[in-house]
Parts: structure tokens; sequence; C-alpha cells
């Protein structure tokens, strides 16, 4: 069957490079942002795994504020900013996670960057390992246990300086 | 389709163009790809829907405030301690940061026992006219769909500023972030008592009656139609049910001091 | 020569995932690829009569609609038990065995346009009765077994006279439930036709060559027209043995266009693969002062609508049995089939069911005879030099288990048990007391595994070298961060002296024909490394010999024996008797996985091991109704442990070496889950002195027991 349908462009700007990402059909009207993020990528930093905001694999910045991308509908935030673990590239973040052990199968590890990122740019310097796990309680790992991921983030949080 | 109206007059022309529209909220029971995603949305995120305002017997919240908010507004309000805990325990934090108020109500989440006990007002609206219900008669029989005629809206809930009021909700969970399999909210003004209770029976249960007569509560309890699941049995619900109310009594003399 | 341990080079793709620039098998796309999805049964078991797709056919975008009746679809093979196909099974059926069964495949240019079409296919159900619950099948008796010999047996002495005249016999059933691993990253599979014909096979399987195997016969072509393709994988932890790939070639082969097919995770719970749901019964005799008579275990392990890979996860429970040799013992391994999800290998292939009845079974007997938990392990335990009865072949026309005389080459389980004890005497005293209403109970648990499946272990590598730059390619594929290449790298950097940045390894594809036979049993270091190392070897002595240019060497090794690793847990866990809640303070893991590589990634192995163990223990289970359907298809109600849900957890390595292969290593990715749920449930039922009925401990069944219902512990 020839493929009819009508073809709609969605636009953000994500990791501040523009992008445009052309979805086939009245269907992808719902599409959520991370569904958007994937359709043309072919690496997505923010990866999809519950879809039902469960998990906090898809959490990325929209417009200043930390998403599970999965939840939020993609023509609700056309033309946002996006930012996704891509967007902490340049910090030592990542090379942090990876040192620790917290990173295995790393198909959460995106999520969590952009989760840590954002408590940082917040000045958020939790004092326990305790609280923050409550903060990172969104995120699901199945291979790490959790442990180095909060011994990590607990000492990287607390030597970010103020913003 | 995608409907994104900038204000409410506009969201009830295109619902009127588009009756089959679905309102999307916080969008965890309609974006998820599968049969159960709708041809056509209808998107709430406008500013009238996301409003909170303070009057000097009330406190009004549109459907669209975040779970997490409301819990933040309420923190200074012991009289409405109660829907702040049962916003509190809606977890994770990022998931009561989307979620909606509207929602929560919607799929059955934890707010609506702690919203009855406390005497929360539902205000709905069609093209034409606004009409005031108990927040119990909008909450779903089945997750889902608010009890609300067709194209009719949930634009605000309002809750009452008693400054004589406590309140109380607490609830049992059988996994870390699943649903509560019992949950009970408990609102007091004098010897007034309004007791609410969720998660163990298919629909939201509440009686109202004295503080002094336990008895009556007791028997209240035991009346309910409570059921189980793979979750929890009702036998063990119903004694959850019993602690639970238990533990809110002893704490409404805290959250009285509190309020104080 | 020793490779030292160092920790470093778990950064080589750790780094790059936490940088968002790896590239999953979720998100690989082939150009002009469709996207397929099956219609799945509704029902626990229910024949498709028919099914009217005209409309779904003629839908936007839609290629192909392909229904049991459009094609003869050949089965699946499935894995071979000791060269017998138990495992075959229909790749697509009118009949669907169990909830999710896939009976109606569909392809379209995007994924929302397939689902938009399966909307319009109208399916024309009969539901037939069928058995929803091991419970069901247990009371079928013999008809429910799913093995043509019935159950897979083994005895030693004569257990059931000792039975009859020792002084003391116990006998403890227990219950574990069927849950998933629950890796993140959704199910999937992608698979191309070549232009020679053949097909490309992008999967993230553990085993691509046995898949490859499959593969070939499944579509009627030769090994060399298949090649299988491992991209980075999101957690598998044995479970990616799904049918995706064979139901993706049909449709690929149907279209002759490149064809995905993923699972949404909610689909995932019903199609993917689970662990086995199983009861078991442990039956002891002892003496009054506690000496092992005789023991026996029979378990019934549910595995759903198909055997798959059941038959060798059932004799997995024996390594439980074997743990405490008995001069009498006995072992009976039921596989029952029962109209659920396919049950198939999940981390611990078989045995943290068998040593969770095992070892709760053991601490009852502790507290009934008055001694001391650590005492009875130390006294009990199999030792380094002991036959291990565990490893054997089994007869395929009989179901007789024979042991093969493989010996113990190492234990250090005695050490692990005294490091656990110490630990739970130092936890003790620095932790808060209880708060008030709850009571606060301690456990210990023992548990043996094995380091590969004991047959058939393969692993090729090839190795390159001139100075400054060490290329080294393998086989194996790395199951989600399991950090096998950071371990290949390692042994090969340090027999050849090159540093990490010189070192390139490369996980290659099938068409590479390096045969290996899978990251499973916690193998790659021990199989695939010491290929690795081998081939260095080789390359070293040329180097030595003073051979000119670059130097190269091949190695295929085939491991001698499956080492057993061991290792203990200890825990401290509060309970609310009132709710029935239990919050776990503290966990300790004492491992002996031989020689220790790469510390940091063995320590992540035991940290997610304990919490997956945790999960197993406390939370997780698939609920399903009578009639065979799941309660719930929610993430978030299923119970994967969250961070705020670990305690702290302490791990002591032992100081061990495997004497039977040339690197000293064991395999550490399973071990540390076995001993983690029996631990954590003796330690409940110490603190509230009554016995637990199995897995999971949620609030209502310890509440029960707290009521005394289900009997009293002794």
């Amino acid at each position: 069957m020839e493929n009819t349908e009508k073809t709609y462009t969605w636009m953000a700007l994500v990791d501040s490079t523009p992008r445009q990402v052309d979805l086939t059909g009245n269907a992808s009207l719902a599409e959520a942002i991370a569904a958007a993020l994937q359709a043309e990528a072919l690496v997505d930093p923010s990866k999809i795994a519950c879809s039902e905001g469960s998990c906090g694999a898809c959490c990325v910045r929209v417009d200043g504020e930390r998403l599970l991308s999965c939840l939020a509908p993609a023509w609700r935030h056309f033309g946002a900013r996006i930012e996704t673990a891509a967007s902490w590239r340049a910090t030592d973040l990542p090379m942090r996670l990876a040192q620790a052990g917290a990173v295995q199968c790393g198909f959460c590890t995106p999520g969590l960057v952009v989760a840590l990122g954002d408590l940082a740019d917040h000045g958020v310097k939790p004092k326990t390992e305790a609280e923050l796990a409550d903060l990172l309680q969104a995120h699901l790992c199945r291979c790490t246990g959790y442990q180095q991921l909060l011994h990590a983030g607990l000492a990287w949080l607390n030597e970010q300086e103020n913003s | 389709m995608y409907l994104r109206p900038r204000n409410l007059s506009e969201l009830f022309e295109m619902w009127h163009a588009h009756p089959e529209a679905v309102p999307v909220a916080g969008g965890s029971r309609v974006l998820p790809l599968g049969p159960q995603r709708p041809a056509v949305l209808l998107d709430l995120a406008i500013a009238a829907l996301q409003t909170i305002e303070k009057e000097a017997q009330f406190l009004t919240f549109g459907p669209m405030v975040s779970v997490d908010r409301l819990a933040a507004v309420l923190a200074s309000l012991p009289g409405l301690h109660a829907v702040a805990q049962a916003a509190l325990g809606f977890v994770p934090v990022q998931v009561r940061k989307q979620a909606t108020l509207g929602g929560n109500l919607l799929i059955g989440g934890s707010l609506a026992p702690a919203l009855a006990a406390v005497g929360a007002i539902a205000i709905i609206k069609n093209h034409q006219e606004i009409q005031e219900l108990p927040i119990q008669s909008v909450v779903p029989v089945q997750p889902g769909r608010l009890r609300l005629p067709a194209q009719t809206l949930l634009v605000a809930v309002r809750l009452p500023l008693e400054p004589s009021m406590v309140s109380y909700y607490a609830a049992l969970r059988r996994t870390p972030v699943g649903p509560a399999v019992a949950a009970v909210a408990v609102a007091v003004v004098g010897s007034g008592l309004r007791l609410a209770v969720g998660g163990a029976t298919p629909q939201l249960q509440m009686m109202q009656g004295d503080l002094a007569d336990r008895a009556a509560m007791d028997r209240w309890l035991q009346d309910l139609p409570v059921t189980g699941d793979p979750r929890a049995s009702a036998a063990y619900r119903q004694a959850m049910l019993a602690l639970l109310l238990e533990r809110a009594l002893d704490a409404l003399p805290t959250a009285s001091r509190q309020s104080a | 020569m020793t490779i030292a341990g160092e920790s470093s080079p778990a950064l080589r793709d750790g780094l790059a995932k936490a940088r968002g620039e790896v590239a999953f098998g979720s998100e690989l796309r082939v150009a002009g690829n469709l996207f397929a999805i099956a219609l799945r049964s509704p029902f626990g078991h229910a024949q498709l009569l028919d099914v009217d797709a005209a409309a779904a056919r003629c839908a936007p975008g839609v290629v192909a609609v392909l229904t049991p009746w459009d094609l003869s679809a050949p089965d699946v093979p499935g894995d071979l038990f000791y060269d017998q196909p138990l495992s075959r099974r229909p790749a697509l059926s009118a009949e669907a065995l169990h909830v999710g069964a896939p009976v109606v495949l569909l392809a379209a240019e995007t994924l929302a346009q397939a689902y938009e079409a399966l909307r319009l296919l109208r399916p024309n159900w009969l539901e037939l009765p069928g058995q929803f619950s091991l419970e069901g099948a247990l009371s079928q008796g013999g008809a429910a077994e799913a093995l043509p010999f019935g159950a897979v047996h083994w005895q030693q002495g004569d257990p059931q006279a000792i039975f009859a005249q020792a002084a003391i016999v116990r006998e403890d059933i227990l219950r574990t439930s069927t849950v998933q691993a629950g890796a993140l990253e959704p199910y999937w599979a992608l698979v191309e036709p070549t232009a020679q014909g053949g097909f490309i096979v992008h999967n993230g399987v553990a085993a691509p060559f046995e898949l490859r195997r499959q593969m070939a016969e499944f579509l009627g072509l030769s090994l060399q027209q298949v090649e299988v393709r491992c991209p980075p994988v999101g957690g598998g932890f044995g479970s990616r043995s799904d049918d995706l790939a064979f139901l993706a070639a049909l449709l690929a082969r149907h279209c002759q266009r490149p064809v995905r097919m993923q699972l949404q995770r909610s689909e995932g719970w019903l199609a993917g693969r689970v662990r086995h749901g199983a009861q078991l019964r442990v039956r002891s005799a002892l003496t009054q002062q506690g000496r092992l008579l005789a023991r026996e275990l029979e378990v019934w392990y549910d595995t759903g609508a198909f055997a798959d890979l059941g038959p060798y996860v059932v004799l997995r429970a024996l390594r439980s049995l074997a743990l405490y040799p008995a001069e009498h013992q006995r072992f009976i391994g039921h596989l029952l089939r029962t109209n659920k999800p396919v049950a198939s290998a999940t981390r611990g292939f078989g045995n943290p069911q068998a040593t969770f009845a095992v070892e709760v079974h053991n601490a009852r007997i502790c507290k009934q005879l008055g001694i001391g938990s650590l005492e009875f392990r130390q006294k009990t335990a199999i030792r380094a030099g002991a036959i291990n009865p565990s490893v054997g072949v089994v007869d395929t026309q009989t179901g007789a288990f024979v042991p093969k005389g493989a010996r113990i080459s190492s234990s250090a389980l005695p050490w692990c048990l005294q490091r656990a004890q110490q630990g739970l005497e130092e936890a003790i005293t620095h932790l808060p007391a209880c708060a008030p209403g709850w009571l606060r109970g301690q456990g210990v648990a023992a548990a043996m595994h094995t380091t590969g499946k004991g047959r058939a272990e393969v692993s090729t590598a090839e190795v390159f070298w001139t100075p400054g730059l060490l290329r080294v390619r393998s086989g194996a594929t790395d199951q989600g961060g399991t950090g096998v290449a950071s371990v290949l790298a390692q042994i090969a950097g340090q027999v050849l002296g090159e540093p990490p940045e010189a070192i390139v390894v490369e996980l290659c594809s099938t068409a590479a024909e390096l045969a290996d036979s899978g990251a499973h049993a916690s193998s790659r270091t021990f199989v695939a490394g010491a290929a690795v190392w081998d081939a260095c070897q080789l390359v070293l002595a040329r180097r030595k010999a003073g051979e000119p240019g670059e130097l190269s060497a091949r190695s295929a090794w085939h491991p001698d024996g499956n080492a057993p690793p061991f290792a203990t847990c200890a825990a401290v866990v509060d309970v609310e008797p009132a709710t029935g809640l239990c919050q776990v303070r503290w966990m300790g893991l004492g491992v002996d996985a031989g020689r220790i590589l790469n510390p940091r990634q063995a320590l992540g192995q035991v940290l997610g091991a304990a919490m997956m163990g945790l999960g197993f223990a406390l939370y997780e289970r698939l609920d399903f109704t009578a009639d065979g359907r799941l309660a719930s298809l929610s993430v978030a109600d299923y119970g994967t442990p969250r961070a705020t849900d670990m305690p702290p957890i302490d791990v002591w390595f032992a100081p061990s070496v495997e004497e039977s292969h040339p690197l000293g290593v064991k395999g550490i990715g399973e071990i540390g889950l076995m001993p983690v749920a029996p631990a954590l449930v003796n330690a409940i039922e110490a603190a509230i002195g009554r016995p637990l009925p199995g897995l999971p401990a949620t609030p209502e069944s310890v509440w029960r027991a707290c009521r005394g219902e289900g009997g009293t512990c002794t």
C-alpha cells in the first residue's frame, strides 16, 4: 500500500542544534518528545525504555525543565530547547560516572547524566547518598545496584561551583 | 490530530468541532504507543488550567497544576495536610513534577481520598455552563475517565481553608512505587469527621461521622466492599484499612498541634 | 603468568555510553527498514479461528500482513538438549499457548502506522481452557511434564532408608514466583535480506553462533548465508532469547526488505522470557548434632508454554544440593508446562530458586537443632578436592542424570562464610536501633554456582601485534556492559606489554567465524579471556623467537571443567509485623570468583546481582489472573528495586585462585545473586520467628506469617 499519509514537520533546538523531524501520519501527532527525537537520529542520547514514565531513561531538559520525555507531547513543545546527555559531554560528569563503575549496560546512563547535570545547575548538594537516592528515584538501573552511581554522583554534585 | 488551544474558549470550540478528541494532561494514559492512543488529542496545557488562586475561604487549583506544585503550596497549610501527604505519596519526585492534579484523579491516583476527606469541590465546565460538585462524584469508577458529561472539563479543584480543620493521610504499597493497596484519609472539624478510603475498594468510599464515635467508623470500614487482587487480598486490605485509620486518628492531634 | 588486577580499562565503553554516543540495538535503523509488530493473544489459551485483515492490509503504510494461514512458517528449532530438539516450537501459530503469543504479523513503513493498522485487525478468537498456574500443573501430575522422559533424576546411596530411621528429619516446601530479568532496553530484532539471498540478523543475543545455527535451519539456508551481529545491549541477564528475530525474518523474507521488530516494554512482559516460577521440596535427615546424613531435593519449575532452555535450567538446581554433600542424596527435577509466557535463561539459570529453598531449609534446621548457621555450613559444605556431583550428563531416554566425577578445583567458601559473619557482627553494632513496633533479624546464606555451562564451551580469539598496536578480535559478545572488551584488552595488554591506548578490541559478528558459545553462565572471562591469553602467549613466543613484522595468532579455547564460584550473603532486615513491611538495613557478600582481574567491574557485577536478589526476595513477581493474563503490565507496579530501596552493601572478594584455569579466574556475573534472597528471608524469619511460604516476601505474606497462618517455625 502506498504511503499516502501526510507528513508533519516537528522542530526543536536539540543540544544547541536545530533539528527538523518529519513524522508521517496522523497517529504521529501523538508522539512524545522521546519518540520524535528517536525518529531520525542515528544515535539518540535519550533512550526509550518503559514508555510510561517509570524508568527515567528518556529524561531530558526541555526549556530548562527536566522531563521524562516519553510522556511529554512533542507538539506541546514545538520549537523547544532540548538538552540531552550530549549537552553534558564537555563536562567531567560522564568520565566520573564511567570511572566509578556507575556505567554497565549504559542504557540508563544518559538519563542519569541529565538528572545529575540539572541538579548541579540548580545548586543541589545532597548531604548523603540516601538524599541523592530520593532525587534519583525516578531512574531505574538494572545493572549496577546503584551504589557506585550514588557514590560518584554525590561526590560530583558537591564539587560543583554554585552557579 | 493535535489540537493546541490557547485559551478555554478556544478549547471548547475545538472540542465542539472534534467531539472525539481526548484531552491530554500529563500524558501517561494517551501518549504510549499502542491501541489506546487516541486519533485526536486536545492539549490542556493552557494558562487558565494551571492557575492557583487563593481567596479568604478557598484555595483553587487548575487541573494542570502539577502534583509536586500542589504538595509545595499545601505544605504550609496544616488543615490540608492530608492532601499534601497524598501528593508527596505519589512517588517518584520526577513523576510527581510531570503528573497533574486532574491526571492523578483520572488514573485513580493517590489524591482522591485526601481531596474527598477535606471536602474538595470539583468545578466542571462545558462550552455553556459551570457546575460545582463534590470531588467524589467526578472520580472515575474505572481508572481512565472522569465521571463527566460529554465535552465537559474539570477546570478547577477548590479546597476549603477551614482554620479549625485537621487532616491526615496514610497509605500502604506492595512495591516501592506501585499503587497503594490501602489508603485512608481523615479530616476533622470540631467533632465532625470525614473519612475516605482508596486503593482497597474499586471506588472511592467516604463517610461522615463523629470523631468520638469510633465504633461507627469500624462498622463502616467492615462493611466496605473491599476487593482482593493479585497485589493483596481483601482480608489484608481490610486489616490494613483498620490499621491505617488507627494511625491517622492517632496522628490527628499532632496534625492539629502543627496547625496551632 | 599472572594478570594483575586493574580497574581503569572499564572506561573503554562506559565513557561513550555516559556521553550519549553509543547507539543501542533499539535505535538501530537501516535504510528502508519496515517496522513490524504482532497481533498477540489477549488470552492465556485460545484458538484464532480467523482474522479479518482486509482493512489492515489497505491501511496507510502497511506492506504486509501475515496470518498463520498465509505462510507455512517452519518451527523455531530451539536449543538442543544433549542433541535432542526439546525446545522446538512454532514461530507463528493460530493456537495461542500463552498470553502474548504472536498470531498475526504486520509490517508497515512507520511504527505508528503499524499500530494504527493493528487496530483494524478483526480477530475471531475461541477461548480455550488451560493451565494457568503452577499449582494447577502440579495437580495434573505427570500430564504436565514438559519433557518426554519426565523428570530429570539422580540418586546416590539410599536416602529413603535413612529418612526412615534418622533422629531428625525435616522437610520444607517453598515457592518462588515468576519474575523477569527486566532489562531496561526493550526487546528487538532487525533482519535484512542480502543481495546474495542470505540474511543479516541484528539481535542482542547472548549466543550469536547458536542463533545463526537456528536461523539457518529455520530459513533453510547454509550457515554462511546468515550473519548475526550484536550491537550494544541495554541489559541482557540471559533473557534475550525471545523469538523476535525469527518473526522479523519471516517478514523480511516475505517483503524482501529489512524489517525491525521491537516490543513495547509492556509487551515485553508477555513475549519476553521470564524466570521459572517454582515449587521446591527439600528434605534432610540429620543426627541430633546436626550431621547431614541424607538429603532430597525435588523441584517443579514452571516453564510456561514451551520448554525452551528449561531442561538445562532445571538441571542447575542440582548445584544447591551438591553444595552440601551427604552420603545419601536424591534429586528430582520436574519441568512443567503451563499456559504462561515462556520461561528460559535468566541470570542464575535455575539456581536462584533452588539455592533459596536449600538455604532457607538450612537455616530452619539450625534453628531447630540449636546450632549456628555458620558452624553448620562450615562443617557441611563441599570442599576443594571433593567430587562435584552436579556436573554430568542426562540420559535423554530415561532422564537419569549421570555425574562425570568432576572435582571442585578451588573453594574459598570457608573464607567467605567467616568474612560475612564478621561483617554481620560489625554491622549490627553500627546500625541504629530499629523503630518502635519493628523487629530486627539477621540472616545468612551460601551458594555455589558454575562458570560456563560445562558442555561445548568454546571461544575463539585472534591477536595481531606490531609494536604500539595490539588488535584483539573475539567472537564473544557483551550482554550489556559486563565489561568483556575491557577484560580482554587488559589480558592482552599485560601479556604483550602494551598500554590500553595501544589496544583495539573487536567483538565480531558471526561472519568473522570466531566460534563462541555465548555470553552465559558467567563465562566470558573464563573462556574468551583464556582464548585471548592463549593467542597472546603464541604471539609472545614468536616475538621472543625474534620473528619480524606483524605477529598474529589464533586460539580456540575449550575450558577444562566449569570451576564453581562460591558466595555468602549476610543481611540485617527490619520487619513491621503490623503491616508485614520489610526494610533491608544492611547486606554483606563474601565472594569467591577466583582471581579478580578487574576489581571495579567485579564489584559492579556483585552489587548489581545483589540488587536483583533483593528484588527477587521482596518485590518482584509477575501477577497472573486466574485465566492466565497478566494483572499488570506496568513497570512501576512490578517492583524493580530503585536507588531508595538499596541498603548499604559490603562486598569482600576472597583471596582465591582457580587452579584449573590459566588466569586463575571463575565466573562473577551470577554468583552474587544466589545467596541474597535466602539470606533476606532467613533474616525476616529470624525477626518474626515464623516461616514464610516463599518469594517474594510481600507485606501480606509476612503479615500472614506473623499471624501464624502457614504454620510455626520450629
